[in-house]
C-alpha cells in the first residue's frame, strides 16, 4: 500500500545526500577500534568487577559484621543466662552451700555436744553441754562465780592441786556427793583452802548451790547446800569457816 | 534489516569491523537523514548529525543490549542528537539578538507537534481537494513536522506504533491518528 511512498521517500532522501560521500566522510572519522580486544577487555573488566569486587565487598562486610555480631550475641547470652537459669543455679548454688555450712556447723555442734554427753555421760551427766541448756539460771550462777574470782579472793578458786582424773567424776559419784540431786554443774574447787566439789543441783525444782567436802578416810563427808536466791560468796565461805571451827570440816584431814 | 542482521553487524563493529557498520548505514541511512531533516530543516545540518549519529553508533552500539528493537533505538538516537543540535543552535542565536526572532520560529516550528507548519507554508489543505502532480517533497510540505517524523519512521523505517510512540514520547493513539491523517494527506497528492 505505502511501497510507492516509501520508493518515493527513499529516492527524496537520495536526492538530498550523497550516501557514498558521507560514508567515506563517517569511515574517516572513525576511531580505531582494536579487534574485539577493546570489548573483550571491557568485558573482563565487567566480569572481574562483578566476580571480584562483589565478593570482596561482601567477605569485607563479613570480617567486619561478623565480630560485632558475635560480641554482641555473647553480651546477650551471658546476660541471658546471669539472669536466666545460670543466675537462678548459682544463688541456689550459693544458698545451698550456705545451708549446708549451717548444717554442718550444727550438725557438727550437735555431734560434739552428743559425743560429749555420751563421752561423759556415765561419769559426768551433767557438765558445759547440760549447763548450755540451763540459759539464764547458769549465767546468773556464772556471773557470781565470776564474782568470786574476780576479788582475787583465794579461798575459792578452781583447784590446781586436784588431778585431772578426779575432776572428771561419774554420775554415780556425784549422786552420792550432792544427795542424790540431779546435776546441773559440777566443778572441782577450793573454799577456804579446803578441796571441794562445787555443783549447781536441782533439788525439787529448786536450784541450789552446793559444796562436797569429802574428807579424810573414816570421816563422814561434808556437804553445804546455799538456796539459788541465798548463795553468795560470802555466806559459803561464812558457813565453811564455821564448819572449820566447829570441827564438822577439818582442812588438814581432807 | 531484521534483528539477527543488525546484531551480527553489531558483533563485528564490536570486533573492529566498519563492516557491521556499513550495513547498518546501508540500510538506515536515508532514514536516519529523514528523521533528522524533520527537526533540523537543514540538508547541510541534516547530512553532518547524520554522519555523527554513526560513529556515535560506532562507539555506543559496543553497549548495545539486542531485545528492545534496534530500529526505535536507531531513530532515539538519531533524534536526540538532531534535538541537541537545535537546542545548542538555539542557545546560539540568543546570543545574536538580530536573529534571534527567526531562530525561535522555527525551534518553535519543530516541537510543536500540533502546530500549523503547514498552514504558515502552503496551507491547510481542504479534506476533500484532490491534490495531484505533486512531488513526494511538495507532498511532504503539506505534512505537520510530527506528520513527516511518523511517515518517515512508519514508511522508511517500518517501525511499529509503538516504537514510535516511544521515540517520539507522545501517546500511540496521537502517533495512530497522526499517521491516519498524514496518510489521507498524502492520498490526495496522488501518494498511497
Amino acid at each position: 500500500m505505502c511501497e510507492n511512498l516509501k520508493n518515493a521517500l527513499e529516492d527524496d532522501a537520495k536526492l538530498m545526500f550523497n550516501e557514498d560521500a558521507l560514508w567515506a566522510k563517517i569511515e574517516q572519522n572513525l576511531p580505531e577500534k582494536a579487534p574485539s580486544v577493546p570489548s573483550g577487555s571491557s568485558k573482563i573488566k565487567k566480569f572481574n568487577f562483578r566476580v571480584w569486587a562483589l565478593p570482596a565487598a561482601a567477605l569485607l562486610c563479613i570480617m567486619v559484621a561478623v565480630p560485632v555480631l558475635v560480641r554482641v550475641v555473647e553480651n546477650k547470652s551471658e546476660e541471658t543466662m546471669m539472669a536466666g537459669p545460670m543466675k537462678a543455679a548459682t544463688d541456689s548454688a550459693v544458698s545451698f552451700e550456705a545451708a549446708k555450712s549451717n548444717d554442718v556447723y550444727e550438725e557438727s555442734f550437735a555431734a560434739a555436744c552428743e559425743e560429749d554427753f555420751y563421752s561423759e555421760a556415765a561419769s559426768e551427766p551433767a557438765n558445759d553441754c547440760a549447763a548450755s541448756g540451763a540459759s539464764s539460771e547458769e549465767s546468773s550462777y556464772e556471773q557470781d562465780y565470776n564474782a568470786f574470782s574476780g576479788n582475787g579472793d583465794d579461798n575459792m578458786s578452781q583447784s590446781t592441786s586436784v588431778d585431772e582424773e578426779k575432776r572428771v567424776l561419774t554420775e554415780a559419784e556425784l549422786s552420792i556427793m550432792f544427795d542424790g540431786n540431779t546435776v546441773l554443774y559440777y566443778e572441782c574447787c577450793e573454799l577456804a583452802g579446803i578441796p571441794c566439789v562445787y555443783g549447781r543441783v536441782s533439788k525439787e525444782d529448786e536450784i541450789y548451790h552446793m559444796f562436797f567436802f569429802e574428807g579424810a578416810e573414816g570421816e563422814i563427808p561434808h556437804l553445804l547446800m546455799f538456796p539459788e536466791e541465798q548463795f553468795t560468796y560470802s555466806e559459803a565461805l561464812k558457813s565453811a569457816l564455821s564448819d572449820i571451827a566447829e570441827e564438822k570440816l577439818s582442812e588438814k584431814n581432807f | 534489516m531484521t534483528e539477527e542482521e543488525f546484531e551480527y553487524a553489531v558483533s563485528l563493529i564490536r570486533n573492529g569491523d566498519k563492516d557491521g557498520l556499513h550495513r547498518i548505514y546501508i540500510a538506515y541511512a536515508k532514514s536516519v537523514f529523514k528523521v533528522i531533516y524533520e527537526v533540523v530543516l537543514s540538508k547541510e545540518d541534516a547530512e553532518d548529525l547524520t554522519g555523527d549519529v554513526f560513529i556515535k553508533l560506532w562507539e555506543a552500539l559496543d553497549s548495545y543490549k539486542p531485545g528492545n528493537g534496534h530500529k526505535g533505538y536507531l531513530m532515539t538516537i538519531a533524534r536526540n542528537r538532531a534535538i541537541d543540535f537545535i537546542r545548542k543552535r538555539k542557545r546560539e542565536v540568543l546570543m545574536s539578538p538580530d536573529t534571534a526572532g527567526a531562530e525561535d520560529d522555527i525551534s518553535q516550528t519543530i516541537f510543536d507537534t500540533g502546530g500549523t507548519y503547514g498552514d504558515d507554508q502552503t496551507g491547510q489543505i481542504p479534506e476533500n481537494v484532490v491534490v495531484g502532480n505533486l512531488s513526494i517533497k511538495e507532498a511532504m510540505e503539506k505534512l505537520l513536522p510530527v506528520e513527516r517524523q511518523i511517515i518517515n519512521m512508519k514508511v522508511m523505517m517500518d517501525m511499529t506504533f509503538k516504537d514510535i510512540s516511544e521515540t517520539l514520547s507522545i501517546p500511540m493513539g496521537t502517533v495512530t491518528w497522526r499517521y491516519r491523517e498524514a496518510i489521507n494527506k498524502l492520498r490526495r497528492c496522488g501518494y498511497v
